[in-house]
């Protein structure tokens, strides 16, 4: 069991991988380099290595029984605009807040969806028939500016 | 990973990545390694490299671990992009945050 990975031409990667959390990291870190390999500002490029972590971590987290045979699917394109990410789940989905709360401060979890959200220019969920597809995008700095916190405030 | 007794406080570093992954495994290592007379823990956090909300959640439980204590959860020299997720999560305003 493990993972697969096909770069479809330069700018754009498919991965698959297994139904397993320790398989989440790897992937994050292949995507990782291949938003370097594609011009992507690091601090972009950490966003989206955080975002699609949390994505996975969910894909994987929350999949029943009978979805566990089946691979998550992480696709990236980047192009000069934005890098998108989508990552394909087998879980039972869920319906996608507009806007994500941070749960209490001793809270041991829920704030997964938060740093996706918070990271990233949008994120949409679409549940089907027995997979949901997640779309994340990450809006490139203009050419010359590239702010070197280009961090979201929060209140 | 490893840890060292420093009198109340038990000091802990070479934390490569929390994640999903490793969290529950990290969090109850730490709490095997505190003894009676801990009542601080402090996690070096300079080799981690990458810390995800599942991490997080590792060390909001250590922090009240250490709270039933009357004690501290510190974290030391952490990596921008770690210092950034605490911050966006606001866990910097319960957590120690701090540059040695």
């Amino acid at each position: 069991m493990g993972s697969g990975l096909a770069i479809l031409n330069r700018n754009a990667l498919r991965l698959e991988l297994t139904c397993e959390l320790t398989q989440v990291r790897p992937t994050a870190q292949a995507v990782r380099r291949f938003l370097a390999d594609n011009g992507c500002e690091e601090s972009e490029a950490i966003d989206c290595e955080l975002a699609l972590v949390e994505a996975c971590n969910n894909a994987v987290e929350h999949c029943e029984e009978s979805g566990r045979s089946q691979p998550v699917f992480v696709e990236i394109l980047c192009d000069a605009q934005c890098t998108e990410m989508r990552v394909t789940d087998h879980t039972p989905g869920f319906d996608w807040p507009d806007r994500v709360s941070l749960p209490s401060p001793d809270s041991e979890s829920g704030r997964g969806l938060f740093l996706i959200q918070s990271v990233m220019d949008y994120a949409g969920y679409f549940r089907g028939r027995g997979e949901n597809i997640l779309v994340v995008r990450k809006n490139k700095a203009p050419w010359g500016i590239h702010p070197i916190s280009p961090r979201r405030s929060t209140p | 990973m490893k840890s060292e007794d420093q009198g109340d406080t038990l000091r802990v570093g070479a934390v490569k990545e929390l994640g999903a992954a490793n969290a529950n495994a990290f969090r109850d290592w730490v709490r095997q390694n505190l003894a009676e007379h801990h009542k601080n823990i402090d996690i070096d956090l300079e080799q981690t490299r990458f810390v995800d909300s599942c991490g997080l959640g590792a060390l909001v439980a250590l922090h009240k671990t250490v709270c039933a204590r009357n004690g501290k959860l510190r974290l030391l020299n952490a990596q921008p992009a770690v210092r950034q997720i605490l911050d966006l999560t606001r866990l910097n305003r319960i957590l120690d945050v701090v540059q040695t």
